[in-house]
């Protein structure tokens, strides 16, 4: 079960790109509340602050107490916007929720008992192919993470939605049970195979030869 | 095996600018590490190549790596000493335009010093600066 965290944040009068600027050279990060029966409210909150949550993996998926201007906000992030190069965050996405809303997060995902896995053992690659799952719950009950077991599993084996159990009053978003999370694969490297670079120089070869002709025939 | 498009559906390419920042491609999607570009570069087949043999040498086959970019564009140059006209010269090369915050290359199931390393020594081999990126909530 998830706690709620505190964050410091101040209403923004000056909406736009010069408004969002101008909070930024303040130190803080422009935000927007949605959600709920009132009307949505750009927001910014202290940019220290944030960078600090977000180095965890959680902050998606914790519930957020937003002090603004001395009231507090109970939400929940829903998106971060960040920069593309330096990866600092731009915007921030809140959701208004109360105890009760229904939310749907995604939850991040622990692979446990790697030492206990004969193919990881033996040199396999432990290959996520979804980091987090998407489930739909009560804001009051959003799993810290899932924890999946890698314990006998061999290199070509896959770890599938159906092999996570969720909690009660918790859904997967995703209908497929047969879902393949994870695979544990041989540890090979990107090599691209001779067969396309012979088939490109060949295309290219092609291409000419109908130009020739082409310019024969004018 | 170096890079190069299997169908080309035109053979040649005006030079073309690199301008503004990566719009797409900038997120890690793979692995629990990347390598971003900080610059904007034209890359050739022949230093991804360079630069993924530098990295999986330095691995020692452990771990799995995903290559981020392609060489799509063709480059034509006229042969030496060739007087000017007679149309544009032969394709001698294939590049992929690399804008500021593209992922390059990621890696998963290596700690991340061995990841770091392998980084630097895949940079060496390319014409541009680049930075390692990590998932969030990755404390390796």
């Amino acid at each position: 079960m998830s706690t709620s965290t505190q964050l410091k944040a101040r209403k923004r009068e000056n909406l736009g790109k010069g408004g969002a600027r101008a909070a930024r050279r303040e130190g803080f990060v422009p935000a927007i509340i949605y959600g709920g029966k009132d009307k949505p409210m750009a927001v910014s909150v202290d940019a220290h602050q944030l960078a600090l949550l977000l180095r965890y993996e959680g902050f998606m998926n914790h519930p957020v107490v937003l002090d603004i201007d001395g009231k507090d906000h109970r939400v929940l992030p829903k998106d971060v916007q960040y920069d593309v190069v330096r990866d600092f965050p731009l915007h921030v996405d809140f959701l208004s929720v109360t105890e009760k809303s229904r939310v749907t997060v995604a939850v991040p995902l622990h692979f446990r008992d790697e030492d206990k896995s004969p193919g990881l053992k033996s040199g396999g690659v432990l290959n996520v192919i979804h980091h987090d799952i998407e489930v739909t719950c009560a804001v009051a009950n959003i799993p810290e993470f899932f924890e999946i077991s890698l314990e006998g599993k061999e290199i070509g084996d896959g770890i599938h939605l159906a092999d996570l159990s969720l909690p009660q009053d918790v859904e997967a978003t995703a209908q497929d049970s047969d879902m393949t999370v994870a695979t544990i694969v041989a540890p090979t490297v990107a090599v691209e195979t001779e067969a396309t670079a012979e088939e490109g120089a060949e295309a290219e070869a092609e291409d000419e030869d109908k130009d020739k002709e082409k310019d024969d025939e004018s | 095996m170096m890079l190069l498009p299997s169908r080309p559906k035109y053979r040649k390419a005006h030079k073309g600018r690199i301008r503004g920042k990566s719009k797409g491609g900038y997120r890690l999607h793979f692995g629990a590490y990347g390598l971003k570009s900080l610059d904007a570069a034209r890359v050739t087949s022949r230093q991804i190549e360079a630069a993924r043999r530098a990295m999986t040498r330095h691995l020692k086959r452990s771990g799995k790596m995903w290559i981020r970019i392609f060489p799509d564009v063709p480059v034509s140059q006229k042969p030496a000493e060739a007087r000017q006209g007679k149309g544009k010269g032969p394709v001698e090369y294939w590049i992929c335009r690399v804008k500021p915050g593209r992922i390059l290359f990621e890696l998963d199931g290596v700690p991340q010093a061995l990841a770091a390393r392998a980084f630097e020594l895949a940079t060496a081999k390319l014409p541009l600066k680049a930075r390692l990126v990590k998932r969030i909530g990755d404390s390796s």
